[in-house]
């Protein structure tokens, strides 16, 4: 018997080291796609990927507060300077010419491409005749002196064609030279980030660079009272995730000391205490091994939901430790590990549906759960008895079990029918004491 | 002998009160009497790409001291609206609107137009040396650009009128292109 604890310690031991080895080298995602579909339609994957790699989705727009409008402008010029140079930004505008340049020597390289009135009749006779005599009109107007220059490089005004979709009708206003809001109060810029939308740990190293670019050209321009302001896609997701984080972890630590408190109330030993949380922690390390073993990568979203998922693991040690106590480990075999594990294969059975999912996420919170359940009980059922021996003495409880069943017979009867059938269901009042 | 001294007295007899009777304030203050009202324009512009200058017309009006509107009709309808420091141009159901202030080459393009209009010389002289020749009856005013910015796009811009009243307007651009407006005013009554 010694022996053979010693043999199932050991190769439990074993097993989680090397599923901590395996955790160590996994990668987790925090990013969106957890909630997008696996294997989208052509149109869901449009919207799949303007989500991941949408020129909006990395879009950060900056607005600078404070001091006076030439200020806020030398700033704006200064931010664009240093943020264009940055590799983690693709572009930087704040409305100046120059920053405008680029984007109108791409269209004019690609206005063939890119016009929507080329057909094969615009350059027919007369297509090209009725083309031209356009050009010809439009410089009659104010806009044509811009025109002239491009006229012998683009007789059939494709520039124009193009232009004339994209214009919104107003420019953005703007106060010495850069962009500035209506009331001309915050000078705007408008940044684009390398980092994909769905990237939030990049969006969030360029919105950390943005700040502190900010910090150091207001400190050496000497503008100390400039504010930034920030918003965005991305900008949303870094603090979405960082209230989620915060308060996923304050609330599974009020609720992890919860269990562990209750759980020490009654066992009085830490030990048994670390014994009963023993096939829930194996349970969460094999969860995250299956997944990132067959996924690649690892949801920190599905270790969260996971985790309350094989929450119902705590009670497969407590069940042992309270039933064997009474009956022995072998009468406990019998009489009750089958209901146990009746419990478990409903358990996987509604897990496994989840692998099916067309949703990676809801997919991999399936798998984890179906390993995290399975993995529990087998340690329930083969390493705890091993490692817990014969003498687990328990608090009596039966005192506080008679005194919530009085204090419920006080109340109305269904309510005193279900607290009953709970008393009943944990073992409280039916086994009296338990050792 | 004679005829010499016809032409000598032709001369003097227009250059004289020019230089004596009428200078450029008093052009100004004419100018800024006038409240405003309607005309029609032909616009001639001789583009060196093309071998007939593009002409389009239309109809002007203008409200002291800040209003001026443009309507094309043809070669195409446009109507261009100057409001304060607003300038919208609209074509084609396209409506683009710029604000001057944040286009210092653009207002000062502007300004030559509407600083004449509204007499104000101190906006004409921010950007131009201006320079004034003939009578109250038929004067012509030079503005040349002294800021190298507006140079490079402007060379010369020639305004023509008569007391209150401008009759031609021509720019003279950089690259040898030019724009002749001729301008008769309609009645209002």
């Amino acid at each position: 018997m010694k022996h053979a604890a010693g043999r199932t310690f050991l190769l439990w031991l074993l097993a989680m080291l090397a599923g901590a080895a395996v955790v160590w080298h996994s990668h987790f995602s925090a990013d969106m796609s957890f909630f997008l579909p696996g294997r989208p339609t052509a149109e869901q994957k449009v919207l799949v990927d303007q989500l991941k790699e949408g020129a909006v989705a990395r879009l950060l727009m900056l607005a600078i507060e404070g001091g006076e409008a030439g200020q806020r402008a030398a700033l704006s010029r200064e931010l664009r300077q240093r943020l264009g140079s940055r590799p983690e930004f693709l572009s930087v505008q704040n409305g100046e010419a120059t920053s405008l340049e680029a984007d109108r020597n791409f269209l004019f390289a690609h206005r063939y491409l890119l016009s929507p009135a080329v057909s094969a009749e615009r350059f027919s006779r007369d297509g090209l005749h009725a083309a031209i005599a356009n050009s010809i009109d439009l410089l009659a107007s104010p806009a044509g002196m811009m025109l002239k220059p491009l006229l012998p490089r683009d007789p059939t005004g494709e520039l124009v064609e193009l232009l004339s979709r994209l214009n919104a009708g107003t420019q953005p206003h703007s106060v010495g030279g850069v962009w500035a809001s209506r009331d001309g109060e915050r000078a705007m810029l408008l940044v684009q980030t390398r980092a994909l939308g769905s990237d939030t740990d990049g969006q969030e190293a360029a919105i950390d660079e943005i700040r502190r670019q900010f910090a150091e050209s207001a400190a050496s321009s000497g503008f100390s009272d400039a504010r930034l302001a920030l918003s965005g896609p991305g900008l949303f997701a870094v603090k979405a995730r960082a209230t989620i984080k915060e308060e996923v972890s304050r609330l599974s630590l009020i609720s992890t000391l919860a269990i562990v408190a209750v759980l020490f109330f009654v066992y009085r030993s830490l030990r048994l205490l670390s014994l009963g949380l023993l096939p829930v922690v194996s349970g969460a390390l094999a969860g995250v091994v299956a997944v990132s073993l067959v996924h690649g990568t690892v949801f920190g979203i599905t270790v969260g939901f996971g985790s309350a998922l094989i929450g119902e693991a705590v009670d497969y040690s407590i069940y042992y430790f309270v039933q064997s106590g009474k009956v022995g480990l072998d009468q406990w075999r019998q009489r009750f590990w089958p209901t146990i594990r009746l419990g478990v294969l409903t358990s996987i059975s509604g897990f496994a549906a989840l692998i099916f999912s067309g949703f990676p996420g809801l997919a991999q919170l399936g798998l984890y759960s179906l390993a995290g359940i399975l993995t529990a009980a087998l340690v329930t059922r083969f390493v705890l008895p091993q490692l817990a021996g014969s003498q687990q003495r328990g608090r009596d409880l039966s005192g506080l079990g008679r005194r919530i069943a009085s204090a419920s017979s006080l109340m109305r009867t269904s309510a005193e029918g279900r607290s009953e059938s709970r008393m009943r269901r944990c073992g409280l009042k039916s086994t009296g004491r338990w050792a | 002998m004679i005829k010499r001294l016809l032409a000598c007295l032709l001369l003097a007899g227009c250059t004289w009160p020019a230089l004596a009777a009428f200078d450029v304030g008093q052009l100004m203050d004419d100018l800024a009497r006038h409240k405003g009202g309607k005309a029609r324009f032909v616009e001639k512009k001789y583009i060196s790409l093309l071998d007939k200058p593009v002409v389009s017309t239309g109809e002007m009006t203008y409200a002291a001291p800040d209003r001026l509107e443009k309507r094309t009709l043809t070669p195409k309808p446009e109507l261009l609206r100057l409001d304060k420091d607003m300038l919208s141009i609209e074509r084609d159901k396209q409506k683009l609107t710029i604000n001057l202030s944040s286009q210092p080459e653009a207002l000062a393009f502007i300004d030559s137009i509407r600083g004449t209009l509204t007499g104000n010389r101190a906006a004409l002289e921010k950007n131009y040396l201006l320079h004034l020749a003939g009578t109250a009856d038929k004067w012509v005013l030079t503005l040349l650009p002294s800021d190298q910015k507006i140079a490079a796009l402007v060379l010369r811009i020639t305004i023509g009128g008569s007391r209150s009243q401008i009759r031609s307007i021509e720019y003279l651009q950089a690259d040898g292109d030019r724009a002749v407006m001729s301008i008769e005013p309609i009645e209002t009554r």
